[in-house]
């Protein structure tokens, strides 16, 4: 039997949580999970007044809107804080009737 | 010991045919850290995937912040990557940190290279970003959809 070989580097190097980025990164953790109760707790009302295709973003815990272009996306994330901006949540909503084979 | 890292079903809610069951998708939120960009992403867990892939927009949006672009790679960089019939895209390879945070919030990170589709490579993509085999490896994965759950465990 033939071993199974990576093709790509994928060694695990754990980074210690001393490291002051862990503590951002914690921060944009909660800022995100604010986001994500957010779509989840009204997940159908977004889907059907944001239809694709388009970007549905999530930020600063309960706003949300669709963009259609990547600029529009990003001009809005560019008004928002560091940690908003990196906790921002993009939803991709294809074409009605689209199908997934990934 | 072990730890438990959350994912989530999204529920993309179109009938696509009458005889078809739509079924929800697992998600998980990692954070993704790339120089001085950081980006939180609700990624696809796909086990159908070699590798963790982030889609243009999201690659797009990663390098912006950390100040660098696609483009500026040399073309020996790029890898193809392969999906359903003929599709195939160019990617460059990139070493990223990653940021899980577990039932608690607490985080479990570490440094990995992954994938990175070109944004200049045409029309925008409406999918997810993926997470790959090459990340899903580290964990004990359950996906149950009855009842719906998604977690995946650290075993240590």
């Amino acid at each position: 039997m033939t071993d199974i070989v990576d093709r790509i580097p994928a060694e695990i190097e754990p980074v210690d949580p001393s490291d002051p980025e862990y503590e951002v990164l914690k921060a944009i953790s909660v800022a995100g999970k604010r986001n994500l109760d957010f779509y989840l707790e009204h997940e159908k009302d977004l889907n059907e007044q944001f239809p694709g295709p388009c970007t549905i973003l999530i930020f600063n815990g309960s706003e949300a809107t669709g963009c259609v272009s990547f600029d529009e996306m990003m001009e809005l994330l560019d008004t928002l804080d560091d940690v908003e901006r990196s906790a921002a949540l993009q939803f991709e909503q294809p074409e009605t009737g689209a199908v997934w084979v990934l | 010991m072990s730890r438990q890292f959350p994912g989530f079903f999204r529920d993309f809610g179109v009938t696509s045919h009458s005889q078809l069951v739509v079924t929800a998708r697992p998600r998980v939120d990692v954070i993704v850290s790339f120089g001085r960009g950081r980006l939180q992403l609700p990624f696809l867990i796909d086990t159908g995937a070699d590798f963790t892939v982030l889609q243009p927009d999201h690659a797009a949006r990663l390098l912006r912040d950390s100040g660098q672009s696609v483009p500026e790679a040399r073309r020996a960089d790029y890898l193809t990557i392969n999906g359903i019939g003929s599709s195939s895209e160019r990617t460059i390879v990139r070493r990223v940190g990653l940021f899980f945070s577990d039932e608690d919030g607490e985080g479990y990170w570490f440094s990995q290279s992954i994938l990175f589709a070109d944004a200049a490579s045409g029309r925008p993509w409406r999918v997810p970003s993926i997470l790959g085999r090459d990340v899903l490896r580290r964990f004990d994965l359950n996906l149950s959809y009855d009842p719906p759950s998604v977690t995946l465990t650290l075993n240590k």
